[in-house]
């Protein structure tokens, strides 16, 4: 039996996922909310801030100096 | 339930929509649901089951009054991303519009009173994340002014950056005819030189 023909048919098309940085982990984080979320079209699309989000922003906004 | 109980509901119901109608109005803003105000949200509900369902009066009152600290965090955390949004907004516009301050001061004559306020906002932000995190319940009528505010600058500078940018393509323009004008009338002279000197050279 030729095996190397089994595992050439069976290879998948595209490789297995790769969640390597962070962005690539909260990207598949949103599309996974996206995917399940039902009644709000912003779940729906991955719009959504949590409290990690929400500390970034804070943490920028609070360097900001308007005064010059 | 004791009358004193049921006036805490009437206030809990208040503020629950207040919460619920501001993080709707944010949402709207900013195109993203929050989800930590949406999680004081949950407790409330935790905490209203849970007082409704307690014998103890004191235990129950306990329980409204914990429900009623997580409505106001839920309003406060509500505000708080609103003004951190549109903060970023005003900082956007201030850098995209730094080197054209003249004619943003025309559009908008309080520019600049408007950034100080806006300034103020940053404070009130900075100093809550440094000091009053865990009691934000206590000053959630105050972030209130600050999005207010900050509302109505935002939508002066919605309304005012097309204005804004009609001047600068203007002056734009402006500029290039100035240049090409430069170009002319300095190719035309030395051109003059040239003839001169030619025909000095073809007649002496």
């Amino acid at each position: 039996m030729n095996i190397k023909m089994l595992v050439v048919a069976f290879q998948p098309t595209y490789k297995a996922l790769t969640l390597s940085t962070t962005q690539d982990k909260d990207s598949a984080v949103r599309s996974l909310v996206g995917r399940f979320a039902a009644g709000n079209i912003n779940l729906q699309l991955g719009h959504f801030l949590s409290q990690r989000d929400i500390d970034a922003m804070r943490e920028k906004v609070c360097k900001y100096n308007f005064a010059d | 339930m004791t009358p004193a109980q049921t006036s805490n509901i009437e206030a809990i119901v208040t503020l629950f929509d207040a919460a619920e109608r501001k993080i709707k109005a944010v949402e709207l803003l900013t195109n993203n649901l929050s989800i930590p105000a949406i999680n004081e949200l949950r407790y409330v509900g935790y905490h209203l089951a849970r007082a409704c369902s307690e014998e103890d009066e004191q235990e129950a009152n306990s329980h409204l009054e914990k429900a009623k600290g997580h409505c106001k965090r839920a309003i406060y955390d509500a505000h708080e991303i609103g003004i951190l949004y549109m903060l970023k907004h005003i900082d956007t516009f201030k850098q995209e519009y730094t080197s054209h301050a003249a004619f943003v001061l025309g559009a908008i004559p309080s520019y600049t009173e408007k950034l100080a306020q806006s300034s103020k906002a940053v404070q009130f932000i900075s100093e809550m994340r440094k000091k009053h995190r865990d009691s934000r319940d206590d000053y959630y009528l105050e972030c209130a002014p600050h999005y207010e505010t900050l509302q109505d600058f935002v939508g002066l500078l919605t309304e005012s950056e097309p204005l804004i940018s009609a001047h600068i393509t203007k002056q734009i323009e402006q500029d290039q005819k100035d240049t090409r004008r430069f170009i002319i009338r300095t190719c035309l002279t030395l051109l003059s030189i040239v003839l001169v000197i030619i025909g000095g050279l073809f007649f002496s």
